[in-house]
């Protein structure tokens, strides 16, 4: 294998799908991460939906998705002979991610101060919906929860409606990075001073912490911000920023001063040629628009023609002929337009793995960041239950074939 | 009051150096997070070019002042601020001596900016062989679209972030804050944190590129397969969820008061119907089974708010708390500010600021037990200038105030 940047670590990996992107990115960085899922498989390997639309546990998309790169192991945590084991990986494991409800590691003595004490170079990441300690730590959650809990979901969506979440898991991949970037800092630590540490991370205050523009005007100025759909505040006025076009949706909003300007001149010139209502021609030093200081009768009248000139054009159009003007706009794009985006194919940004289990490859995004020294791509698609147990425990613990059969009867892999 | 503990609980990044040219969104947020944890990160920042944050609202006491931006206060903690005019015939030859001094420089101006100023990754190199440099952009260093000019949101759109999210009778939507700007930064420092282990083991620098636009899709994958494995493009579906039942948020007792219910197994959809008192639904043929209960969604979540809308939220979500169900009243900022879990583990503190006075700052979401963040307020436009020339730079005082008459600290 290629030089990796992480390359020459290990860690064990116990968390639910509320955790799998961590040691995912870990794992792209060269970590040799072993997840541990109990015997028979994790039951996060049932939610759909699955390839070819398929309920088998080998064929869900999340488990795919989330695990590429890692080795996987099948471990009873809660027999005795299963917790022997973890203890012994843990000697020859350099981190631990973990999402159980706290409380839970120490019940079965497998908690921080007791893995410290086999190697105290040892990081344990714990991603919780509301972290370690608190009043609240013992709670469920989840990514819907993380959003309300933190003042995020409050502030999308359209007043006439609830709250609306964004896509996917977006607050719980947030939190899954806070919980990497937690553990290669304790990592940069560890090396300086040969000593481990606790990581702990509350979905909740990771989420909290983007809250940044709710926050500040209730902070500085007691002002509390309204949704406002697909308008958003700027000043006196929430100023619109998706747009309707002939074939789909723009994001693209008139910024302010010198930075705005060449993209708010090059728009109202386009607005010309096309022959349209243009009240932005009379908007004469650009280099001085101030956002802040726009009113509604201005707002109304501007944004009227700017609604029309995009309904006049097509995504594509928007793009190619967009970027050439430098409109500062950007197509909303839907999935499959990003698996074909030229941007994305010139950066070699997708990965195709091998399953051959499934008789087909199928398409990942590839890296989180590129570096010129190594490669930064997953390599490995997802493991299958309990497939590398003889390698982890013969190669790794040095078990004999007979142990290694023997634990499997007894249920403890 | 200054919580830390004692000067002998050393920092998780003590000694490492960081030459921060980034401005505006996601640079600055990165370094932050370097500086809390106790890298001595300068801003190298000019009046003449001035960072937009810095005049960003809200200002203390609403005076628009450079020194008074709340949302630059939030986004610079720890940080040093030393000024330096690039443009300057000397600018460039001092941008150079901040590389030789630092081990990491970040930088996210427009595309071929640092190469035109001399200052590109094969200058950097020849400056100081092992640097790490990370770019932080939209669309990353290469490709057709490496000249893109855009913001945070932009590649929310791009990355089909936007599209998924709302609902499915309207347009798109974008959450005012920018998810790129967020993660971003994250994954710079994740990357700048694997670069320094690198540069250990082989005794090599690098270059780290990262684009918004690619980081963000890495959170849409889920998207992406269902559509190469089965062909299925998906759309936003307000807040439903593809594996559970109800999911969304709930009208309650009040003014636009809102609580989120989660049911993701079916020992939390049996709880849920207890606690409404509404056994009768357990058997009910159209919610036996989570795929039965997204068949007839619209009907339960009718149910269920008809249940919530005569509580108060924080009342619902307590009752759903105790019974197992997840669980979260849809709080504003500041309930978020006061919630008793947010205080408990002091995710907010306070801090003197030299001009905005006391000011409430966010600290770093993870906490690292043996070396907890050291959160100082952002520094004033050029506070720092003769500490960082005399004290980091080494310059002898009479060519600091030489260089500060011929105006390169501007």
């Amino acid at each position: 294998m290629t030089n990796r940047l992480l390359q020459g670590f290990r860690a064990l990996d116990m968390t639910d799908e509320k955790g799998f992107v961590c040691g995912k990115v870990l794992a792209a960085m060269g970590v040799d991460v072993i997840k541990v899922e109990r015997p028979g498989g994790d039951s996060s390997r049932n939610i759909p939906p699955f390839v070819d639309n398929d309920p088998d546990p080998e064929k869900c998309l999340l488990w795919l998705i989330y695990n590429t790169d890692k080795r996987g192991i099948t471990l009873n945590l809660e027999t005795a002979k299963g917790q022997d084991l973890f203890k012994e990986l843990v000697k020859v494991s350099d981190f631990i991610i973990e999402s159980f409800t706290p409380g839970y590691l120490e019940s079965i003595g497998l908690d921080y101060d007791a893995l410290s004490r086999l190697n105290r170079r040892i990081i344990m990441t714990s991603l919780t919906p509301f972290g370690q300690k608190g009043p609240y730590s013992r709670f469920k959650g989840g990514e819907l929860i993380a959003s309300a809990m933190s003042g995020v979901l409050l502030s999308n969506g359209y007043a006439d409606r609830a709250p609306v979440k964004e896509a996917l898991d977006a607050n719980y991949f947030h939190a899954n990075g806070a919980a990497v970037l937690g553990s290669v800092m304790a990592h940069y630590h560890r090396e300086a001073t040969g000593e481990g540490q606790q990581v702990d991370v509350s979905a909740q205050e990771v989420s909290a912490s983007r809250n940044t523009n709710n926050i500040l005007p209730y902070l500085f100025d007691k002002r509390m911000l309204k949704r406002s759909g697909d308008c958003q505040w700027l000043g006196l006025n929430p100023a619109r920023w998706i747009w309707e076009c002939k074939d789909g949706y723009v994001w693209h909003n008139l910024m302010g001063g010198k930075v705005g300007a060449p993209a708010n001149r090059a728009l109202s010139q386009w607005m010309d040629e096309d022959g349209i209502e243009n009240p932005l021609r009379e908007i004469k030093d650009w280099n001085t628009f101030d956002r802040s200081t726009v009113t509604m009768e201005e707002k109304t009248v501007r944004e009227k023609a700017i609604a029309e000139f995009f309904l006049r054009h097509t995504k594509k159009e928007l793009d190619t002929e967009g970027r050439r003007r430098g409109i500062n706009a950007a197509v909303a794009n839907t999935p499959d337009e990003v698996v074909e985006h030229p941007q994305l194919k010139a950066r070699n940004y997708w990965v195709e793995l091998e399953h051959a289990e499934l008789g087909r490859s199928m398409q990942y995004p590839g890296h989180f960041f590129l570096s010129t020294e190594t490669t930064t791509k997953i390599q490995r698609r997802a493991p299958l239950v309990g497939e590398h147990n003889k390698a982890v425990y013969q190669e790794l613990l040095g078990l004999s074939d007979s142990e290694v059969e023997e634990l499997k009867d007894n249920g403890v892999i | 009051m200054d919580k830390d503990l004692s000067q002998s609980i050393s920092s998780a990044l003590e000694g490492l150096k960081v030459a921060d040219f980034s401005w505006v969104g996601a640079g600055p947020r990165a370094t932050r997070d370097l500086a809390d944890h106790g890298a001595l990160v300068v801003k190298i920042e000019s009046s003449k070019r001035i960072d937009l944050t810095r005049l960003s609202p809200p200002f203390k006491d609403g005076i628009m002042d450079p020194n008074r931006s709340g949302f630059f206060a939030h986004s610079n903690t720890s940080k040093y601020s030393a000024t330096l005019n690039l443009k300057h015939p000397k600018g460039i030859e001092l941008a150079k001596r901040f590389v030789q001094w630092a081990d990491v420089v970040v930088e996210n101006f427009g595309q071929g900016a640092m190469d035109r100023m001399g200052l590109g990754y094969d200058d950097l190199k020849k400056i100081k062989d092992d640097i790490i440099m990370v770019s932080v952009s939209i669309t990353g260093r290469s490709g057709p679209l490496a000249d893109f000019v855009g913001y945070g949101n932009s590649a929310a759109a791009l990355s089909g972030h936007a599209h998924l999210t709302g609902w499915p009778d309207r347009g798109p939507l974008i959450p005012p804050i920018a998810f790129g700007d967020v993660i971003t930064p994250l994954f710079a420092v994740i990357a700048i944190m694997a670069a320094l282990e690198h540069k250990r083991k082989t005794g090599k620098g690098q270059h780290i590129d990262l684009s918004q636009f690619e980081t963000m899709c890495q959170f849409i994958t889920p998207a992406f397969l269902d559509y190469s494995a089965n062909g299925t493009v998906q759309m936003r579906m307000g807040n439903r969820h593809a594996w559970a039942s109800p999911h969304g948020a709930f009208p309650c007792k009040g003014e636009d008061s809102w609580c989120t219910i989660a049911v993701f197994n079916e020992d939390q959809w049996v709880s849920l119907c207890n606690t409404i008192e509404r056994t009768d639904l357990i058997n009910d043929s159209r919610f036996r089974t989570l795929q039965d209960r997204k068949n007839n969604e619209e009907a339960l979540e009718s149910i269920l708010a008809d249940w919530t809308s005569t509580r108060p939220k924080e009342k619902v979500m307590e009752r759903m708390l105790d019974a197992g169900v997840p669980a979260g009243a849809v709080r504003d900022a500041r309930e978020v500010m006061e919630c008793p879990q947010i205080r408990e583990r002091e995710l907010y503190i306070k801090r003197e600021h030299p001009v905005i006075g006391l000011c409430t700052h966010p600290t770093p979401p993870m906490k690292l037990s043996d070396t907890p963040p050291r959160v100082r307020p952002a520094p004033c436009l050029g506070e720092h200038n003769h500490y960082v020339y005399t004290e980091l730079l080494g310059m002898s005082d009479e060519e600091f105030v030489g260089l500060m008459n011929e105006g390169i600290f501007e």
